[in-house]
């Protein structure tokens, strides 16, 4: 096995970026950084469709909390209160908002403050329908705040089984916690600390939820000031970072156990090539996930190639699937 | 006092105190919640009593997180907060758990219901004939633990733990 060190030196030059002429033009054009568009450049087919798409908000989704009410009773009521839900085809308790009244808020609503539903982005619903959690499960979620998947995985196992969610800061927790005591979720341990520390603790799971921390490069119709916001320098710390939580995440996981890596970037360096270490250095394998309206993973970036299994990854963009940019990689361990 | 947590799963005589005293507060009956499983998270400054499912499962986890020190920062659902002896108190948990079984209730309409979500008190022209009570919106949800002050021909309705404190401390 590679250390991750001499992985990270093995793809360094995929952090040296050359920006082309119709790169810094779009750039420009659009005010994003220059190397995040030449990657665009390379890994889309239409990246100014991409580029447009990122000015405008995206529709807002919530996700149905079946802990605490029937999804079918929610709709009425909250078409009570002159909100209009559709439900999304492919997302069992996921619906997009049509129509929203000047007054209440989507998060000021009494359904709201009562639990019965989460606001949640459509992609971000996707890991824990990927990860499949049952009552028979123990199950890691390794950075847990503010809980919209925690809570999901706790709707999907029906409040049996065990979810242990790490989140290392103090601030995050208690968002977290307040989350989780709102939408009814019983079968969760919380523990504040650095997930590194759960190594140690003799303790393993079935399944794990790495949503990893990333720049963020997906949520940019939601917030324009990541355009800019991340340089290539910072871009490698996450990835380093991302690095060392799937292998702790490898560590942690059963013999045949499952693990969902998911981002909310759609920069391949936090994705793909993460992946990557993860099946050519840890000997994991990805899963076909079907079901999904996705863009298959990317093998081949900035003249690198990839292990060719990432295509069965999932990536998901605004202007294809009208989501927040995400990907989604399920793998098993061998 | 100790700075460290420790926890300890509660059997039903340990808990049955406890909730049977929040039980008569609002006239409500205890025996279902009796059933459940429980453990109790003692922290420096108060201890919280946990409602939970599979507390076997749950007592190995915890086991192997001791080995190396280190003590949960929550388990289950919070359902009631001790801060000494005889000095407890509901947590908003427990109040939908609690509105089947309870007989001080105070059923109160969707302005009334967003107004105690605000923390603010509200006048009903209905007279109750108890102090303290659990404010339920029309479709019987938990709203807020309520104390009862009698006017003349009517009631004020002041909230003592409301579901709005979830969006006032953390959004």
């Amino acid at each position: 096995m590679q250390s991750i060190n001499d992985y990270v030196k093995k793809y360094d030059r995929v952090f040296v970026y050359s920006p082309t002429a119709q790169a810094k033009l779009l750039a420009k054009k659009y005010g994003f950084l220059d190397y995040m568009v030449q990657r665009y450049l390379e890994i889309m087919d239409n990246p100014e469709n991409f580029l447009m798409s990122c000015s405008y908000p995206l529709k807002k989704s919530i996700r149905c909390n079946n802990l605490k009410i029937n999804c079918n009773e929610l709709v009425n009521r909250m078409n009570e209160k002159g909100f209009s839900l559709s439900k999304i085809d492919w997302l069992s308790h996921g619906y997009l908002v049509t129509k929203l009244p000047a007054r209440p808020s989507l998060g000021s609503t009494l359904e709201y403050m009562m639990g019965y539903y989460y606001i949640q982005g459509i992609a971000s619903m996707i890991p824990a329908y990927v990860l499949n959690p049952t009552a028979r499960d123990t199950v890691l979620d390794m950075a847990a705040s503010p809980g919209g998947k925690t809570s999901q995985m706790a709707g999907l196992m029906e409040n049996r089984g065990v979810i242990l969610a790490v989140e290392k800061k103090k601030e995050r927790i208690r968002k977290l916690q307040s989350n989780l005591n709102r939408l009814g979720v019983l079968n969760t341990i919380l523990v504040r600390t650095d997930v590194r520390n759960i190594k140690g603790t003799g303790l393993s799971f079935s399944k794990i939820l790495l949503d990893a921390p990333c720049s963020g490069e997906g949520l940019i119709p939601e917030d324009q000031t990541r355009k800019t916001k991340t340089s290539i320098d910072k871009l490698k710390s996450f990835y380093i970072n991302q690095l060392e939580l799937i292998k702790i995440a490898w560590n942690l996981l059963d013999d045949n156990g499952t693990l969902v890596y998911s981002t909310c970037s759609i920069a391949p360096e936090e994705n793909e090539l993460v992946v990557n270490y993860a099946l050519d250095e840890l000997n994991m394998s990805v899963e076909k996930v079907i079901g999904f309206p996705a863009d298959p993973g990317v093998t081949e970036f900035m003249g690198v190639e990839l292990n060719q299994d990432l295509k069965f990854c999932m990536r998901f963009y605004p202007h294809k699937q009208g989501t927040e940019g995400f990907f989604i990689c399920r793998l098993r361990k061998n | 006092m100790s700075t460290k947590k420790e926890l300890k799963i509660l059997k039903n005589n340990d808990i049955k105190y406890i909730l049977n005293k929040i039980c008569s507060i609002y006239r409500c009956s205890c025996k279902a919640l009796l059933s459940k499983e429980y453990i109790e998270v003692k922290g420096p400054l108060f201890s919280q009593i946990c409602l939970l499912n599979e507390g076997e499962r749950i007592d190995r986890i915890i086991a192997g997180l001791q080995k190396k020190n280190f003590y949960p920062y929550s388990v289950g659902l919070p359902i009631v907060k001790i801060k000494g002896h005889n000095n407890f108190s509901p947590l908003l948990p427990l109040g939908q758990l609690l509105v089947p079984y309870c007989k001080n209730i105070v059923k109160v309409g969707e302005k009334c219901a967003s107004k105690l979500t605000y923390g603010k008190a509200v006048s009903v022209s209905h007279i109750y004939s108890f102090r303290y009570g659990i404010a339920i919106s029309l479709m019987d949800d938990f709203i807020a633990f309520v104390k009862i002050k009698a006017l003349r021909n009517q009631s004020e309705i002041i909230p003592v733990l409301d579901i709005g404190l979830y969006l006032r401390e953390y959004g």
